[in-house]
């Protein structure tokens, strides 16, 4: 049933495009965009967090550090090489239960970015499904003092299955929309999504994953489970970022 | 059994008028200087500006999302759940967002774990019934969101204005109130293990398989089994100040807005009321405010409040990273009237009040002892199908009775003392438990 796109969802899939489409035809930049997309995070020493929250009856893992070829690092110059030392442990949140975790510094006041990846895995009653979370370094860039990082949410296969079951792009499906998503990180697939967000959202029939940040400092993912439950989901897909923090001025 | 409120109702509430409660979508409680609802209690929406919510349907009735229409109060707009789509990121935006939706349907508990309607089966095992979760966040770049809602319908709410009178049926509005006014105050806490006790019982009315050993995974985290399971650790949890994002939530049902109190909201304090509001509330409106419909609502709250997370960079003595801190969680149970008294009667037949020998026994007369005694005898006894006499029985009152048994179970619960009219209403209601169920009076 969520495979199949309803007039409804193409109609809204030509809204959704036309706005992207708009506002990136229609704006001025003055400097390029980088080959990065997703949600913009800038975070300052103290104050960035990555919350995870599990809202299904199954137990929602990290598998990052037999990932390759890198687990998420951290870019700041100093001797703490892996602040998300915490998230490279494999760990196990609980059935509707969440994980915060917060970085933090000793008191200097450099900037910090990431690079690499999370995967997070869902083991389902017959299916393990699997999704990314990529982190993307950028460096300084333009009117920018320091660095930052892209984060963004990206599909895998469902494993061991080997049939894709994501819904497509800008459809309603699972009951909320499913925004443009990112190729996996380091994917040597083309379907890059240049845009920056502020949310990205993947669906499938069994279950929602939701990539946020409210505030450009703090980054959220909700993992919820469809269970063919009727929902409500509104089109969120709104950039909001302070225009001082953002490399370049293309990114929109 | 005939109780003597039977039409004082009509008497006192002459402004209410019969039909249906529709529409009831700009509703907010908070009067110019924010002060809570007796139903309202603290969370923190932390770093994540976001909180964590469950509803669990235990009514028979189907709950549907609202789209209110947009308004203000006090001049504030309250924000509500919309599409966002401006991609101008200098734009700077405040809204209020869902990121993985809510549920647009809540299904009602089958017919047939309720003894009063048609359809009961006795034998039924219910596999279906489950809490809906969800998410919300803020985003304040614009202007810090002060306060929001969110509204869904219970259709079909069953009600009559007297003894013998006839049922009628009307929507009533289910509110979801979040106000960010960061307030004053400490975390308290207290109500929750009662409340998640009394609600395991409404559980168990609906024939949902609670099996402490093996509990399924939904209600182990929505009755906090785990969390419980360490009095101390938990109540230091929960007194336990997060960082950022002290808020306010509650949840309860919207009055008929043909009443007074509806039709005077930002002067009367048209507020539902709680027995207790630290870490756990039932909220209900009083027969009087909120129409004969929302009076038959029921809507528990019990929060398990997040944990601020340690610095990843910080070592413990052990050589370990910092911990994982945790987000709130909210957890609502919407019940009928009648099945929440009926819960709160089991869970205090199961308690220690009942039992001979504690200080609490020992504060009570003679004569409410045993029939506090007498009716924890009765449930235990005959199980499921005693509280399922005691759930027609209650229902078969008016609201204002049902609500004077409320107020003596939560009296007894308390310890305090009860009026000679309560502790006759008490034995009047054992009585006729007791023959509702063929049992002989005990000597």
């Amino acid at each position: 049933m969520f495979a199949n796109a309803t007039w409804k969802s193409a109609a809204a899939t030509a809204v959704l495009l036309g706005i992207m489409g708009g506002v990136q035809t229609g704006s001025a930049c003055t400097y390029p965009d980088v080959r990065a997309g997703g949600i913009w995070l800038y975070p300052t020493a103290t104050h960035f967090s990555m919350t995870i929250v599990n809202l299904t009856p199954y137990d929602l893992t990290s598998v990052t550090r037999s990932m390759t070829p890198n687990p998420v690092k951290v870019y700041n110059g100093d001797t703490y090489p892996y602040p998300f030392q915490n998230l490279l442990d494999p760990i196990r949140i609980a059935p509707y239960r969440s994980a915060l975790w917060k970085s933090g510094y000793s008191g200097a006041a450099l900037p910090q970015s990431y690079d690499g990846r999370l995967r997070f895995s869902l083991a389902m009653s017959t299916l393990t499904h699997s999704f990314e979370v990529g982190f993307a370094k950028q460096s300084g860039h333009f009117t920018m003092g320091r660095d930052g990082t892209w984060i963004n949410l990206a599909q895998t296969k469902v494993e061991p299955a080997t049939n894709d079951v994501w819904c497509a792009a800008s459809t309603f499906c699972g009951g909320v929309w499913s925004t443009p998503w990112m190729a996996p990180v380091h994917s040597t697939l083309t379907t890059w999504n240049y845009n920056m967000h502020n949310l990205m959202t993947l669906t499938s029939p069994e279950f929602v994953v939701s990539l946020y940040s409210p505030d450009n400092l703090n980054i959220v993912l909700v993992v919820r489970e469809t269970n063919n439950d009727d929902y409500h989901g509104n089109l969120l897909d709104w950039v909001d970022n302070g225009g001082s923090t953002v490399p370049g001025d293309c990114n929109r | 059994m005939k109780y003597k409120l039977t039409c004082r109702t009509l008497l006192i509430i002459p402004v209410l008028l019969a039909g249906a409660a529709s529409g009831q979508t700009s509703y907010y409680p908070y009067d110019q200087l924010n002060k809570p609802t007796p139903a309202d209690l603290m969370v923190y929406g932390g770093r994540a500006k976001s909180v964590m919510v469950q509803v669990l349907n235990l009514t028979p009735y189907t709950i549907r999302f609202t789209t209110p229409a947009p308004y203000n109060v006090n001049g504030v707009a309250v924000s509500h759940l919309g599409d966002v789509t401006n991609r101008n990121r200098e734009t700077e935006k405040s809204f209020l967002f869902a990121p993985v939706g809510v549920p647009r349907v809540m299904a009602p508990v089958p017919v047939q774990t309720f003894p009063d309607l048609p359809g009961f089966d006795a034998n039924y095992v219910n596999s279906s019934t489950r809490p809906y979760s969800m998410v919300f966040a803020w985003d304040d770049r614009n202007a810090f969101v002060k306060q929001s809602s969110v509204f869904w319908t219970i259709e079909g709410v069953r009600y009559y204005k007297c003894n013998g009178c006839p049922t009628l049926t009307a929507d009533v509005p289910l509110g979801l109130f979040m106000s960010r006014i960061a307030p004053e105050g400490s975390l308290r806490t207290g109500f929750l293990p009662v409340l998640v006790d009394v609600v395991k019982e409404a559980a168990t009315f609906a024939k949902i398989a609670i099996n402490p050993l093996n509990p399924l995974s939904w209600v182990k985290a929505f009755m906090g089994i785990k969390e419980l399971a360490d009095d101390a650790a938990f109540a230091q949890r929960q007194q336990q100040s997060d960082e950022e994002g002290k808020m306010y939530m509650s949840a309860y049902a919207i009055p008929d807005i043909a009443t007074t109190c509806y039709a005077n909201i930002s002067t009367s304090g048209c507020v539902p009321s709680a027995h207790y509001n630290d870490d756990a509330a039932d909220a209900q409106w009083g027969y009087a405010l909120g129409g004969y419909a929302a009076q038959e609502i029921m809507v528990t709250t019990h929060i398990i409040r997040g944990k601020r997370a340690e610095q990843s960079w910080v070592e413990n003595i052990d050589g370990r990273r910092g911990s994982l801190g945790e987000l709130g969680m909210v957890m609502i149970t919407v019940m009928r009237s009648q099945d929440y008294v009926a819960a709160f009667a089991a869970h205090l037949a199961n308690t220690p009040l009942a039992r001979a020998g504690t200080p609490e026994n020992l504060r009570l007369t003679p004569d409410v002892r045993a029939n506090v005694q007498q009716l924890r005898h009765l449930l235990e006894k005959h199980g499921l199908s005693g509280a399922d006499a005691l759930r027609v029985i209650l229902g078969r009152l008016d609201t204002a009775e049902r609500q004077h048994v409320s107020s003596i179970l939560h009296t007894l619960r308390s310890g305090g003392a009860l009026t000679n009219a309560e502790r006759q209403y008490l034995h009047r209601l054992i009585v006729d438990l007791r023959h509702a169920l063929n049992e002989k009076e005990e000597a």
